[in-house]
């Protein structure tokens, strides 16, 4: 007796060195716990998970977010969608694609060439290019500022920031650069009044923020 | 591959990187953006200025972000409870390659702009609920639906699936007896957690607004 098994390829690029990672899911590994699916830098994965009302929950890392993307699909559209995408909730950018390997090749290789497109027009075209002295001054900058409101939001909505205030108020965070250079950054609650600076005087600084997970104002 | 690996990792390190992200972001944006925020009625600001300590808005993780039709072609997101008013408001959205895929499969046409969709809930012991109100944005790729429904009976519900009926498909004021998609919007073994709602409280106290009655569907026919 020949099974039909089903199968699908998964793939998604990892927001750490870029690689497209891809791999073949069957259904019976499917039904154990959870599969992930690992990029060979160590840094990124994808989840899969069978759910109670027997869909496929699939977690997925983002190229912009700094938080994976969780999406519920069918058995249905998971095995047997010739391509199926899923996209990026904010910027809509395809960041996971499942279907035939071909189709799901095909498509890696579409979103890598529109990827690298995107940083060419924003002038990103070589190393050099991201460490330019005329970049813009964050104090000023509304791109920048929206970044960071969103990472606090994001904080916030985890319960990842903690300050002075007791369980009957409502804190309500902020932030402000600060004086005299508006280098570093000074989050602060407007309930309590605790606050915190946080350097962001290089690239490292910089990225240190971005991958916090949790905030003290004191 | 290199070349993007390299660029990739030093554009996630670099403020200018930071930067440059954000630009390709509002450019690139289809994202759900004001639709999905809590949709505040003048009954639900009422009910919770009056009883503060009491309200709560409810959610189910796992449906929480995004979930598809058996066939991919819609999706719902932001699915609220709020327990005091026995209401459901969540956003479906599709993709505008849903309309011509629909489009050759009735051959009929379907302009983006145009309603060709009505919408209603149904549990497991066969309640149909199909009053609602609605708000309907279009931006890039995709066409969103913030609905509404009030006085959802949850009590001793298994299931309840939002159903979506082609509005050509309608008889009068009956709906169709296929659906051209099925959603799932809540599951009795799935855990309903609390939603932090203070963030989204209602500007100036007042209610939301652009919000249609479900008959305003009905007349574009």
């Amino acid at each position: 007796m020949i099974l039909d098994s089903k199968e699908t390829t998964v793939a998604y690029r990892c927001p750490h060195c870029g690689a497209g990672v891809m791999s073949v899911v069957g259904i019976f590994s499917l039904t154990g716990d959870m599969i992930k699916l690992k990029c060979s830098c160590g840094k990124s994965e994808l989840m899969l998970q069978y759910t109670k009302d027997k869909s496929v929950r699939i977690t997925a890392p983002c190229i912009i977010c700094p938080k994976p993307h969780s999406y519920t699909v069918s058995t249905g559209v998971f095995f047997s969608k010739e391509l199926f995408r899923l996209g990026c909730t904010y910027t809509g950018l395809d960041i996971c694609f499942i279907g035939t390997k071909d189709k799901v090749l095909e498509a890696l290789k579409e979103n890598e060439s529109m990827l690298l497109g995107m940083f060419e027009e924003a002038g990103v075209t070589s190393l050099d290019g991201l460490h330019k002295d005329d970049v813009l001054d964050g104090a000023d900058d509304p791109f920048v500022d929206d970044v960071i409101r969103f990472m606090l939001i994001e904080l916030q909505d985890e319960g990842n920031i903690r300050c002075k205030c007791g369980a009957d108020e409502l804190p309500k965070y902020n932030f402000e650069f600060v004086a005299p250079d508006y280098e570093d950054i000074r989050v602060f609650c407007e309930t309590c009044g605790a606050s915190v600076t946080i350097p962001m005087t290089s690239a490292i600084n910089a990225e240190a923020f971005l991958n916090v997970d949790e905030l003290y104002l004191k | 591959m290199k070349k993007l690996g390299s660029i990739l990792s030093w554009g996630m390190t670099a403020l200018a990187g930071v930067i440059v992200l954000l630009l390709i972001i509002l450019f690139a944006c289809d994202g759900d953006g004001d639709i999905s925020r809590l949709v505040w009625s003048e009954e639900m600001i009422e009910e919770y200025q009056k009883y503060p300590e009491e309200f709560r808005v409810e959610y189910i993780k796992v449906y929480d972000e995004r979930t598809f039709t058996e066939d991919g072609y819609f999706s719902v997101s932001k699915s609220r409870y709020i327990p005091n008013l026995g209401q459901w408001q969540f956003t479906v959205r599709y993709n505008h390659s849903t309309l011509e895929y629909l489009s050759e499969e009735r051959d009929e046409e379907m302009p983006i702009e145009d309603d060709h969709f009505i919408f209603a809930l149904v549990d497991n012991e066969g309640t149909v609920y199909r009053d609602f109100t609605y708000k309907r944005v279009t931006e890039g790729r995709y066409t969103y639906y913030r609905l509404v429904f009030d006085n959802v009976n949850m009590r001793k519900i298994g299931d309840i699936q939002i159903m979506i009926y082609c509005l050509d498909d309608m008889k009068g004021d009956e709906l169709p007896e296929i659906a051209v998609g099925k959603l799932p919007l809540y599951y009795s073994e799935l855990e309903r957690e609390d939603y932090k709602f203070e963030k989204e409280l209602p500007e100036e106290d007042k209610p939301t607004e652009g919000f249609l009655p479900d008959e305003e569907l009905l007349k574009g026919r």
